[in-house]
């Protein structure tokens, strides 16, 4: 399979790190909040719950690429008693917070520009087509959104206080997370810099930072009345644009010097994170810094919403030496260790099996990784686990590109919305089903309204039996 | 993967369940794709559209009609007859911010920053492989504090001690001096800063607006309140996007032509990718620029100017995906080949529109090069072609065999670019020619096809491994249309070096495209290369293209004059891409756009 967008896979040059080598560091549980040498967990208004007066929900959203494997990945047996496939393995101590579905597609991808990958992303969060359907045929590619995505509706619903609106982790850029212009969200990708938009800067002491966050706002409240005073003098589809930027502005004062009061040590990163070609270790090592940097985030309370993507699927160069695979990039009609060529050579070949059962092994221990992490930090109500909603999901449901009975899993009941430890199946349901479901447990409809999340000709509601 | 093209794009398949055999009709092949057990799951019509003719794709609701558009509601033609093109029309165009490229460009003009100002912000979404695209240029929160942390930081540079007279103009000690000298230098200041600014001359009211800003940061200090103007002024709608206004036009009030400083906006970062110099804000200020001849002779001064080649290189890096090379990792061959080959193809680029004959056919066609001794070998080229005291990574035109070499499209960059690490793909070869030389984009494989390759036969050449796109109806009606354009370039590995056999066997480079018109078959890279050189297909297409990278919209068929108008121009010009470049600023699209909506 060609690879499907050559364009994006350049955007690696700009996540590559300076290419030195790793050094090894401490772990960051040390710097959970209630930890020695933090102050204790409190919510953004300062009190010792968050605004809401009880624990908040957090929404989570883990990416895997190229589908799963299926006869690995859905368990076997009934609703309750089941046993989960190799590939849930690693997930096993997390069973009882799981939801896993069969039978829930996506079928919505068919009404926009479909080319066998990306529409995957770009409808995976949104339930919409790809191509933006206000746009002239000639304008229209498949990146555009008709809109926004599951993580930005939470998170403007209920991640305003937050010092991050939402937390959108990733090791390379992908198209997947869509604003409510329909606008892509970008990837953080440097836990240093991640963490100082989180913490803080730690060489700046709080009065300095009070006296920059009262110049900012100053600063920001001058240009928007730049902004106010363009507006009514250009024309229409001008101040759609420009009204777009007048709010991101407007939101981002909003959120100047929203503080979590928790300030834990910043640990040393590493310069860079090169590609696996370079470093075999890099790329574990990052997931390593970034889970807990999430996990923190999110027992913080300085974000109530992420994003965490590894790796996107479709062609490119996604290799796994530190699996123990050497780096055979892809020919034709030869064997390869590069991810996406084998999810497409199997299983009509069988030698990828074991290879891509190696991989999607590894992603399950990711997740894993940032599950533990979730559930070590201890709240009212449990743990952050126990109030977290993590959707699992890919962008296609085998490396085939077919997109029935894709691989979804959610993890964590959201604060006990959700009945959780069951293989819920369905009969060939639209995931919009799923994604309004969600959108349930965190207190709203669809964008849209209550009948559907993102295109209305995926309605019928949430899906049945989840509650 | 869609380029712009003038017709509709491959719609979603659900919308094609409808659609007719066409009737016979030179714009609009659709091409039934059967099912079968091999190739494809579904019963789909296929559009595939000619560049060519005036007119047609008029109907622009392939994507999301249930009936196929295509044969059935196209226009009649057209550009050049009377009727659609007789009003001033300009098109749809939404309010450009500048793109990263032209931020930096701008931020260097304006404070004299060489750095890169843009390296604190997000990567620009392409559209059609453009990164200038004015629908797909927004801003998101994420990117509002992006634009935040890099106006503070620029201003911050800029009133550092050793700059800060100089960027005001006043006095060295202008720090330490008495609030008087302060308020006059700011207040001498702000009007031509501002102007420059913002690219026009700034009102009495903004103007005091600035001076309070000032006095807000000037609280805490002199340079803090100039740091406080800075940082606001780097943020403001007026310099980060370019806001056209217009002004009426009397026999038409559904269009406003651009005023003075809204041309002279348009031209600089239509040819140097920056802000107008002061020449063209001094023309714009005189009036001068309503007057084609004065704007005429202002594009010639403009083209003369070394910006104007950096912003054609960045048009080539773009359209060529010149980028792809970074990811160069051949069996067998050197990583440094890599910029080697990059250089080559930049340097050649840049010497036939400037220096040379400026043509798309001497693009297309040309028998030399530029190499550095390194990558000679790839080219068959012997050293005593180099002057005698050739050092390495330096480049060195040298001619080429023309039997195996024809400007672009054999040159190492691309060949490598579409290879794997040791073997060719000629079917992206083939659609990456027909994407961004013919504007004829190849639509995707029917959903869960199943694209495994046989079990490998090193018995075979590549050509013999595709052998099912041809043979299985089902692959054949869409592969056709490209894979013998990609089976042309087999002599080219996956470096470009020509090779006469594959795999031991003889290579088979010829084809055939039923769908466009090439002038027949063809047989090997040359040949089709040189077919391209002089076909009104790929004179067509690259004025499309450049009208894409030049206005920053992918164009629409509201654009349907404008880009039938410069086709035409560019053909007339036999070719000539500065020519392309000059009709660029004249057309009405340029000159003028819709009067927008109520207020």
């Amino acid at each position: 399979m060609s690879k499907p967008t050559r364009i994006q896979i350049s955007r690696r040059a700009v996540l590559r790190g300076a290419g030195k080598v790793a050094v090894c560091l401490p772990l960051l549980e040390s710097m959970a909040c209630d930890s020695p040498g933090t102050t204790p967990r409190s919510g953004p208004g300062g009190g010792a719950t968050p605004r809401s007066g009880s624990t908040p929900k957090r929404l989570l959203v883990f990416f895997i690429p190229n589908g799963t494997i299926t006869p690995a990945w859905f368990p076997t047996g009934t609703e309750t008693d089941f046993q989960l496939a190799p590939l849930m393995a690693p997930l096993a101590p997390y069973r009882d917070q799981m939801l896993i579905y069969s039978g829930v597609d996506n079928q919505v991808y068919l009404k926009g520009i479909v080319d066998n990958h990306n529409e995957g992303m770009t409808t995976l969060l949104t339930g919409q087509p790809a191509g933006d359907l206000q746009l002239d045929p000639a304008a229209r590619t498949i990146y555009q959104s008709n809109g926004i995505s599951l993580d930005q509706y939470v998170a403007d619903a209920i991640g305003g206080d937050s010092v991050m609106r939402s937390l959108p982790i990733g090791y390379e850029w992908y198209h997947w997370l869509y604003d409510k212009n329909r606008n892509q969200i970008q990837h953080n990708g440097s836990p240093s810099q991640l963490f100082m938009q989180l913490f803080g800067d730690p060489n700046i002491d709080p009065d300095a930072l009070n006296r920059i966050t009262l110049r900012r706002k100053s600063i920001l409240d001058d240009v928007q009345s730049d902004f106010t005073k363009l507006l009514p003098k250009v024309s229409s589809n001008d101040r759609v644009k420009l009204q777009e930027h007048l709010d991101a502005i407007r939101t981002l004062e909003l959120g100047l010097g929203n503080t979590t009061s928790c300030k834990p040590e910043m640990p040393m990163y590493p310069a860079g994170y090169p590609q696996p070609q370079e470093d075999p270790n890099a790329l574990p090592l990052w997931c390593e810094h970034m889970t807990s940097l999430m996990a923190l985030a999110l027992a913080c309370d300085a974000t109530r919403v992420g994003t965490f993507f590894i790796r996107h699927g479709g062609g490119g160069q996604s290799f796994f030496p530190w699996l123990g695979m050497d780096i055979i990039p892809e020919e034709p009609n030869l064997p390869t260790t590069e991810h996406h060529a084998m999810s497409h050579s199997w299983p009509t070949q069988p030698y990828p099996y074991d290879n891509l059962i190696k991989i999607h092994t590894w992603f399950s221990e990711q997740l894993a990784l940032l599950c533990g992490k979730l559930q070590a930090q201890d709240e009212l109500g449990g743990s952050v686990l126990d109030n977290s909603l993590i959707l699992v999901c890919s962008e296609n449901a085998e490396g085939s590109h077919t997109k029935t009975n894709m691989p979804f899993l959610t993890i964590g009941s959201a604060g006990g919305y959700f009945r959780t430890g069951r293989h819920v199946q369905f009969g060939g349901v639209p995931h919009n089903r799923l994604l309004l479901s969600i959108a349930n447990a965190f207190g709203l409809d669809g964008p849209g309204g209550p009948d559907h999340f993102g295109d209305p000709e995926f309605g019928g509601g949430p899906l049945p039996g989840l509650t | 993967m869609p380029v712009p093209g003038r017709g509709p794009h491959p719609p979603g398949l659900r919308g094609l369940t409808g659609c007719s055999a066409a009737d016979n009709d030179d714009e609009v092949g659709i091409i039934r794709v059967e099912t079968g057990a091999g190739c494809a799951r579904w019963l789909a019509c296929v559009l595939v559209v000619a560049c060519g003719d005036a007119g047609g794709g008029g109907d622009g609701a392939a994507g999301d009609d249930t009936e196929s558009g295509g044969s059935d509601t196209a226009e009649p033609t057209g550009g050049g007859e009377t009727g659609p093109c007789d009003g001033i029309e300009p098109g749809d165009s939404v309010v450009r911010r500048l793109n990263r490229t032209e931020f930096r460009n701008t931020v260097r003009d304006l404070l004299g920053y060489t750095g890169d100002a843009a390296v604190g912000l997000a990567p620009d979404p392409l559209s059609f492989g453009f990164d200038n695209n004015a629908e797909a240029l927004a801003v998101t929160v994420p990117q509002a504090n992006e634009y935040l942390l890099t106006a503070e930081k620029l201003a911050i540079w800029a009133t550092e001690d050793t700059r800060l007279a100089g960027l005001l103009g006043c006095a060295e000690d202008i720090a330490t001096a008495d609030a008087a000298a302060q308020q006059a230098c700011i207040t001498a200041w702000l009007p031509g800063f501002g102007r420059r600014a913002y690219r026009r001359p700034l009102g009495a009211e903004e103007l005091a607006s600035l001076q309070a800003s000032y006095a807000r940061g000037a609280i805490d200090s002199f340079t803090d309140g100039v740091q406080h103007v800075l940082t606001r002024v780097l943020l403001s709608p007026a310099f980060l996007y370019r806001v056209e206004l217009g002004l009426p036009v009397p026999e038409d009030s559904s269009v406003v032509r651009l005023d003075d400083w809204e041309l002279a906006t348009r031209l600089s970062y239509l040819l140097w990718q920056g802000p107008p110099d002061d020449v063209l804000l001094a023309a714009a200020e005189a009036g001068a620029l309503a007057d084609e001849t004065t704007r005429a002779a202002e594009v010639e001064r403009m083209l003369a100017d070394p910006r104007a080649r950096v912003t054609t290189q960045d048009y080539f890096r773009q359209l060529l995906e010149l980028d792809q090379l970074a990811d160069f990792n051949k069996a067998g061959y050197a990583a440094s080949l890599a910029p080697l080959m990059r250089a080559e193809t930049e340097r050649f680029v840049d010497h036939v529109v400037w220096e040379g004959e400026g043509t798309l056919r001497e693009l297309l066609s040309a028998d030399y090069s530029f190499l550095s001794t390194d990558l000679a070998f790839v080219y068959n080229v012997l050293l005593p072609e180099f002057p005698a005291d050739a050092k390495p990574g330096e480049l060195y035109k040298v001619p080429l065999d023309p039997e195996h070499r024809a400007g672009l499209l054999t040159q190492a960059s691309l060949m490598s670019i579409l290879a794997t690490p040791s073997s060719t793909r000629p079917i992206a070869r083939g659609k990456f020619v027909r994407e961004k030389f013919l504007c004829a984009p190849v639509p995707p494989p029917p959903p869960g096809v199943n694209a495994t390759p046989p079990p490998p036969d090193p018995s075979q050449t590549t050509r013999e491994q595709y052998e099912q796109h041809a043979s299985d109806p089902a692959c054949s009606g869409c592969h056709a249309t490209f894979d013998g354009i990609g089976f042309a370039f087999e002599h080219y590995n996956a470096v470009g070096l020509y090779r006469l056999q594959d795999n031991g066997k003889p290579i088979d480079a010829s084809g055939q495209i039923p769908d466009l018109d090439l002038g027949g078959p063809f047989d090997g890279g040359v040949e089709l290369a040189l077919r391209l050189a002089d076909s009104e297909l790929a004179l067509r297409c690259a004025a499309t293209q450049m009208l894409h990278f030049g206005y920053g919209r992918a164009p629409t068929a509201a654009d349907q004059c404008t880009t039938d108008e410069v086709q035409a121009e560019f053909i007339a010009a036999d070719g000539d891409i500065k020519s392309l470049l000059r009709s660029l600023t004249r057309t009405e699209a340029f000159l003028y756009r819709r009067a927008g909506g109520d207020p």
